[in-house]
């Protein structure tokens, strides 16, 4: 028996047509050679797809993905300049630049370890689930923090200088 | 319905979104960020100081990053000095070789960017430095500058973040401009 490949290719409405007491003889592995050999494979194919959970949900999160909404961290850098720096005296300008190098040498380590964790979630991303590459930081929160903290001691030196303090 | 033609009518359905799938893959190959959408052509305000009309120079940009295309949009510092020189450029302030009398350096810090969103806000961070001749620091300005692309910009997120890192250099540039009016 020919099986109604256009009825089910057409779609739902036509399929329902095939009730628990159609003729279902065309389905079963004694078919007629008349059968195109690549149907079976293709429905096979669609079988283990449809029927696999993590199949689908990978292609709602795929579908979804420009959908969902996230914003990045905000971050507060130091200002280069300061309202209080005419006030600073020659020491305090010295306390703050080597304060600065101390916080700027611990966000360098921290900036690392970012960088390191965001490299492992990409790769578990592709390897476990996609869903690890929605914990990736794209902030650069310590970066920025870090350069911003070099730029304020670049100021501080010039403020030495503006107020002739010794070097 | 039963299995079998549920089955068949899923096939259509699994066979486009595994199309989909790999379009958007495809498409979200990240570019780096277009200079001329950096570019701020048309500053409202007050007029700028007359000692900076043509006598300005981008002199060094610091700490942009090349785009890898495997990963996100970045901005990188010829893309910023070809933005800003053009800004200036357009605005009259920009000087030719040998007349500048200001000499700016910028640093940019850096972009926060977000993962994946409908509208993609990203924030740049830059410090921008100007020196007089002499190279005494004329003007020092942390500025924070965030963007927010919408979804009708771009469908396509890679394209969305990349127009929202354009936008937020834009938006800096306009703050750095603004600065300028206020230089004494």
């Amino acid at each position: 028996m020919t099986p109604p490949f256009d009825a089910l290719i057409a779609g739902g409405v036509e399929a329902d047509t095939i009730g628990p007491g159609a003729d279902r003889s065309w389905l079963s592995e004694s078919s007629e050679p008349s059968e195109p050999p690549l149907w079976g494979k293709v429905m096979l194919f669609s079988k283990v797809l449809s029927n696999c959970a993590i199949v689908r949900l990978t292609a709602v999160i795929a579908l979804t993905w420009p959908l969902l909404s996230c914003a990045a961290r905000q971050v507060t850098p130091v200002s280069m300049t300061q309202p209080t720096d005419d006030r600073l005296t020659c020491s305090e300008i010295d306390q703050e630049m080597k304060r600065n190098q101390t916080e700027a040498a611990v966000l360098l380590q921290k900036n690392k370890e970012v960088n390191q964790a965001n490299a492992a979630k990409v790769v578990a991303s592709i390897v476990l689930t996609g869903w690890m590459a929605l914990t990736v930081d794209l902030s650069n929160e310590e970066q920025i923090k870090m350069r911003a903290l070099a730029d304020r001691n670049e100021a501080l030196v010039f403020l030495k200088t503006k107020k002739r303090c010794a070097v | 319905m039963t299995s079998d033609s549920r089955l068949a009518a899923a096939a259509p359905f699994v066979r486009h979104a595994a199309t989909g799938i790999v379009l958007l893959a495809l498409a979200a190959c990240a570019t780096s960020a277009d200079p001329g959408r950096m570019v701020v052509s048309q500053a409202a305000g007050a007029r700028f100081p007359a000692k900076l009309q043509h006598a300005m120079c981008v002199r060094n940009v610091t700490g942009g990053e090349a785009t890898n295309p495997l990963w996100v949009s970045e901005v990188d510092d010829a893309g910023f000095r070809e933005a800003l020189s053009n800004s200036l450029s357009s605005l009259g302030l920009l000087g030719g070789q040998g007349s500048c009398r200001y000499f700016v350096d910028v640093d940019l810090l850096g972009l926060s960017q977000p993962v994946v969103g409908i509208a993609m806000e990203v924030t740049s961070h830059a410090n921008y430095k100007v020196y007089d001749a002499g190279g005494k620091p004329a003007l020092f300005a942390t500025i924070k500058a965030p963007y927010t692309a919408e979804f009708s910009e771009s469908v396509v997120g890679s394209i969305r973040l990349q127009r929202a890192n354009e936008g937020a250099i834009r938006a800096s540039i306009t703050q750095f401009l603004d600065r300028l009016r206020t230089m004494t």
